[in-house]
């Protein structure tokens, strides 16, 4: 193990150091969580499971900036160098608004007043924003960062799979909930491809019953028919794996193994819709405005009240890229959009309730923009951003992530990357889920130092069965 | 060996030469041995042969087409007629794409521009192919009886991939329809380094890999990383970050000018020495082609290449003996395309059982051997376009310059199958914009009685080899076409 691995579990509070063996109470806490507990997953009823942590990102698409959403309104230097859409505490608006509200006891941090609505949650240490995270790799394409970003890996196309389905894959177990993993939109996000089998929107279709009839393992084709074949409840590709893994060189994969691949993952998607069918059922409790966001959050919210064991899911809001018209006291695109993006979130928290304590919502974007409005009073693709974490085992009243001034730039264009995005990915994972991320090679490449290590979060206690 | 000696000596005589290290470490990960192989059941039969063939060098079959072919060309027959496209009449076709695609065969870059669509909104509008190009492409997959041609050329369009850009870089908007015709479907059955060279010095591929952003003092290194990583020595072969950016200066200056023909701009051309590979490369344009020429016909390109087609044509853990006689018939012939793809259809092991359906259908596979199976005609492709786009296989638009992957776990997702089933459903009830299936297809099948129109759907549409329980489905004609196009079958080839 590294130096710097060490370290940062040490720091993460899951590891305590235990002579040569390395890891103290390693089958607890470095097995992952396990929905059904120990025994038949039959013989348990729903609602006597406890409830699944789960991990709730949503992606901003388009690089979301930063300083006008947290915005340093006591640094004079911010008000220079975005002179038609700097926010201030004390400027009104045409209905006598402020631009910003000043947050976190401070006369020099503010939260543009179009995110009000995340003010008490703020107070009360249950939503904490991070501020200069980002990407080590510096490309300002939108593509290039959010894949790099969704996969993980910055820097490298090598590694095609998600971070979050490398999670699930890491803890796969023979008796996995259905609905481990979601898309809470029609297409999967990049984070949540790879081989573990996720379900993107509700794939519902005509003649479900008919379709899982069809996609059985008894369905076998006549010539190559082989006999025996068990269909792995929950789960999918494992035999695949096994038959493959034994030789350096793969065997060619025959016509009975590719029909085993295409029969399980048939099978896992009639798994997942049934459990989402079940779980459409539960109700809304919370305020939801209108729009995209807002019906994934609810989509994702009636899957944890059903407890079928979500442990992650991904919703996305586009229309961050503002190059023009971002807007400063008096509205504009960014008002608009945080407006939206707070109220979602209350409504979210809102409707889980206590659930709370075991959901954290992680919000993210692909990189934030330049320090300097451009002539169009938007700003132009830039470096680091911010990260919000809301959830109730937070460590809150404070920011997180290194702060230096407006001075500290990267070449007096951005604002500099100080904490890479997987150290807060790393962090989540870990202490959601009590993993070991790194062990668990979930980030390949990522060596943290001490000091990425935020501790901006409470590890979860996860309940044993 | 000895065409790559030539070409290193190409490569070296307009370099002022001086080192003598070893081009590539040896560092780099060797293809492994062959392993011995045992057969899974007994030969194929010629009727299998024929479905096989049509599975992997086509899209699949159409109606009647796997006893045509028994009876008329053979195998033998039909592969060489299809290494020769040009020889192939496709009247009907080019007819479609004369009046529906009046842009599509414009050789001038600007009279394309001329020709093509507009897209925008109010009086914002701009030239574009975005809407078309991929109906174009979908089109021809379905209609051309050039059918190899159409197998292989979507292998290269995904090998060099571009995407069509956004509404930032809107120049790919239409350049990407000349790069399609004039790179991808005119070199495909030329030598690899025509394309290679054709694909560097192309606008759509200039912008989208960034090399004309790539400047003296201030180069990008995005093209020179990709064209070694995944355009000709593959990942990890040898060369390390500092070979990347040597070769990005020694391509700085390769752009196009305002006319979209490639110029090179020696102002912005990096001067001096470069250190690329162990080999000291003078500035100038004259050293960028030849760096490219000799990516082309590297011996780890001829592997790179060969292990790519074989894994295309033949099987997702491609066999390591087939791919050493692809390689070298690769670097005896320079990358001469249509020797390197007779190399892997000529080869006895092409129709081994374990290659027998052993492969999964990507959605573009999956929707081009649907319209076929069904004779389905095509009045505007829009519409099942959208579709791959759920898909995630949308054409022209893949995320990444890997190009999208070509093994069946790569598309596994949950809903992928749901999809499917979906498509199939709706398109049997013409539910799907734009497509039409004559009812004379499903005619001739509703007036069997059930159980032989189960036996002949199977057989006819699927070529065999269904389910137990697919075999069985009951119902209506329309229920059984779409269960069995649906079904999991039909989603092997």
């Amino acid at each position: 193990m590294s130096a710097s691995r060490r370290d940062f579990l040490k720091n993460s509070g899951l590891v305590v150091m235990a002579g040569a063996a390395g890891f103290l109470s390693v089958d607890k806490y470095a097995q992952g969580y396990d929905f059904y507990g120990k025994g038949d997953p039959q013989d348990k009823k729903k609602s006597d499971r406890p409830q699944a942590p789960t991990l709730v990102t949503i992606f901003l698409r388009g690089g979301a900036d930063m300083l006008n959403t947290f915005v340093p309104y006591g640094d004079d230097m911010y008000h220079k160098f975005r002179p038609k859409i700097s926010l201030r505490a004390d400027a009104k608006g045409k209905n006598g608004e402020k631009g910003c509200i000043p947050i976190l006891k401070s006369d020099y941090w503010g939260i543009n007043s179009g995110l009000a609505s995340l003010i008490p949650l703020i107070d009360k240490g249950n939503c904490v924003p991070i501020f200069n995270v980002g990407s080590t790799d510096g490309t300002r394409s939108h593509f290039s960062a959010q894949d790099y970003m969704e996969r993980g890996v910055p820097g490298s196309t090598l590694v095609s799979t998600g971070w979050l389905n490398r999670y699930l894959e890491a803890t796969r177990k023979g008796t996995d909930a259905p609905l481990r993993g979601l898309s809470a939109q029609t297409l999967l996000p990049r984070a949540l491809r790879g081989n573990y089998p996720v379900l993107a929107g509700n794939n519902h279709t005509t003649e479900m019953d008919l379709f899982a009839n069809l996609y059985n393992s008894q369905n076998m084709v006549g010539v190559t028919a082989r006999e025996g074949v068990g269909m792995d409840k929950g789960s999918s590709l494992e035999g695949f794996k096994a038959a493959t893994a034994r030789t350096t060189v793969p065997r060619p994969l025959n016509a009975d193994q590719t029909r085993d691949i295409i029969t399980a993952s048939g099978n896992a998607a009639v798994e997942r819709i049934r459990a989402l069918d079940s779980a459409a059922q539960m109700q809304t409790d919370g305020n939801y405005p209108n729009g995209g966001l807002s019906n994934q959050l609810s989509a994702i919210a009636r899957v944890i009240k059903a407890n079928v064991g979500l442990e992650v899911a991904q919703a996305d809001l586009g229309g961050w890229d503002m190059h023009s018209d971002e807007g400063g006291a008096m509205g504009g695109r960014m008002a608009s959009a945080v407006q939206h993006l707070g109220e979602c979130i209350n409504a979210f928290v809102e409707d889980l309730g206590p659930r709370m304590d075991k959901v954290m919502i992680l919000v993210m974007t692909e990189f934030g923009r330049t320090i300097h409005e451009n002539g169009a009073a938007g700003t132009d693709h830039g470096r680091g951003s911010y990260m919000l974490a809301i959830g109730n085992m937070l460590n809150g009243g404070r920011h997180y992530g290194t702060w230096k001034g407006m001075g500290d730039t990267e070449g007096g264009r951005y604002l500099p990357v100080h904490t890479d995005f997987r150290a807060i990915f790393a962090e989540s994972l870990a202490k959601m889920f009590r993993v070991d991320p790194l062990q668990m090679n979930i980030f390949p490449g990522y060596k943290p130092t001490p000091d990425a290590y935020q501790n901006f979060m409470k590890p979860l206690n996860v309940a044993e069965a | 060996m000895a065409s790559r000696r030539d070409m290193l000596r190409t490569l070296l005589a307009g370099a002022a030469v001086v080192s003598t290290v070893p081009l590539i470490a040896s560092k780099a990960r060797a293809i492994e041995p062959p392993k011995p192989k045992t057969l899974v059941g007994p030969d194929l039969s010629d009727r299998e042969k024929v479905i096989h063939m049509l599975n992997r060098l086509s899209y699949g079959p159409r109606p009647g087409e796997v006893d045509h072919i028994l009876k008329e060309d053979g195998i033998a027959g039909w592969v060489k007629k299809q290494l020769s496209p040009d020889s192939i009449e496709d009247a009907g076709l080019e007819k479609t794409v004369e009046s529906k695609f009046p842009w599509a065969d414009k050789t001038s870059i600007i009279e394309m521009r001329k020709h093509a669509p507009e897209e925008g909104r109010g009086d914002r509008t701009y030239k574009s192919v975005k809407d078309v190009l991929p109906s174009l492409v979908m089109t021809r997959a379905v209609e051309s009886n050039r059918r190899f041609k159409e197998v292989i050329v979507d292998f290269w369009r995904n090998h060099f991939c571009i995407d069509m850009g956004d509404d930032q870089q809107k120049s790919r908007r239409w350049t990407s329809g000349h790069y399609e015709d004039q790179v991808i479907r005119k070199l495909a059955f030329g030598k690899f380094k025509e394309m290679l060279f054709a694909s560097a010095r192309h606008p759509a591929m200039l912008e989208y890999l960034d090399n004309q952003l790539s400047h003296k003092d201030n180069w990008n290194e995005n093209y020179a990383r990709e064209v070694m990583e995944l355009h000709t020595l593959g990942a990890d072969r040898g060369y390390s970050n500092d070979d990347v950016r040597e070769l990005s200066k020694v391509l700085t200056g390769w752009q196009y000018n305002s006319k979209f023909q490639f110029d090179f701009n020696a102002e912005q051309h990096q001067p001096g020495i470069k250190n690329w590979l162990g080999y000291k490369i003078p500035a100038g344009y004259e050293a960028g082609e030849k760096a490219l020429f000799y990516l082309a016909t590297h011996k780890y390109t001829a592997e790179f290449i060969s292990m790519k087609l074989v894994r295309y044509l033949v099987n997702d853990n491609p066999p390591p003996s087939l791919i050493k006689k692809v390689a070298a018939v690769f670097m005896e012939t320079e990358g001469d395309l249509p020797k390197v793809y007779a190399a892997i259809l000529n080869a006895p092991e092409f129709y081994n059982r374990e290659h027998y359906r052993a492969k999964f259908k990507t959605p573009f596979q999956f929707i081009i051997s649907t319209l076929r199976a069904t004779n389905a005609k095509i009045e505007d492709a829009h519409a099942t376009c959208q579709m791959l786009f759920k898909m995630g296989q949308p054409i022209y638009s893949c995320n990444d310059p890997t190009g999208y992957f070509d093994q069946a776990e790569s598309w596994m997702d949950a809903g992928v199958l749901t999809s499917r089933w979906d498509y199939a459903w709706r398109l049997v009830r013409n539910g799907v914009p734009g497509i039409m299936i004559p009812p004379a297809f499903i005619e001739r099948y509703a007036k069997m009685d059930e159980k032989k129109r189960v036996q002949a759907i199977a057989d006819e549409v699927v070529g065999g080899d269904v389910g137990e329980r697919e075999r069985k489905t009951a119902g209506e004609t329309d229920r059984v076409i779409s269960v069995l196009l649906g079904g999991p079958s039909f989603q092997q080839r």
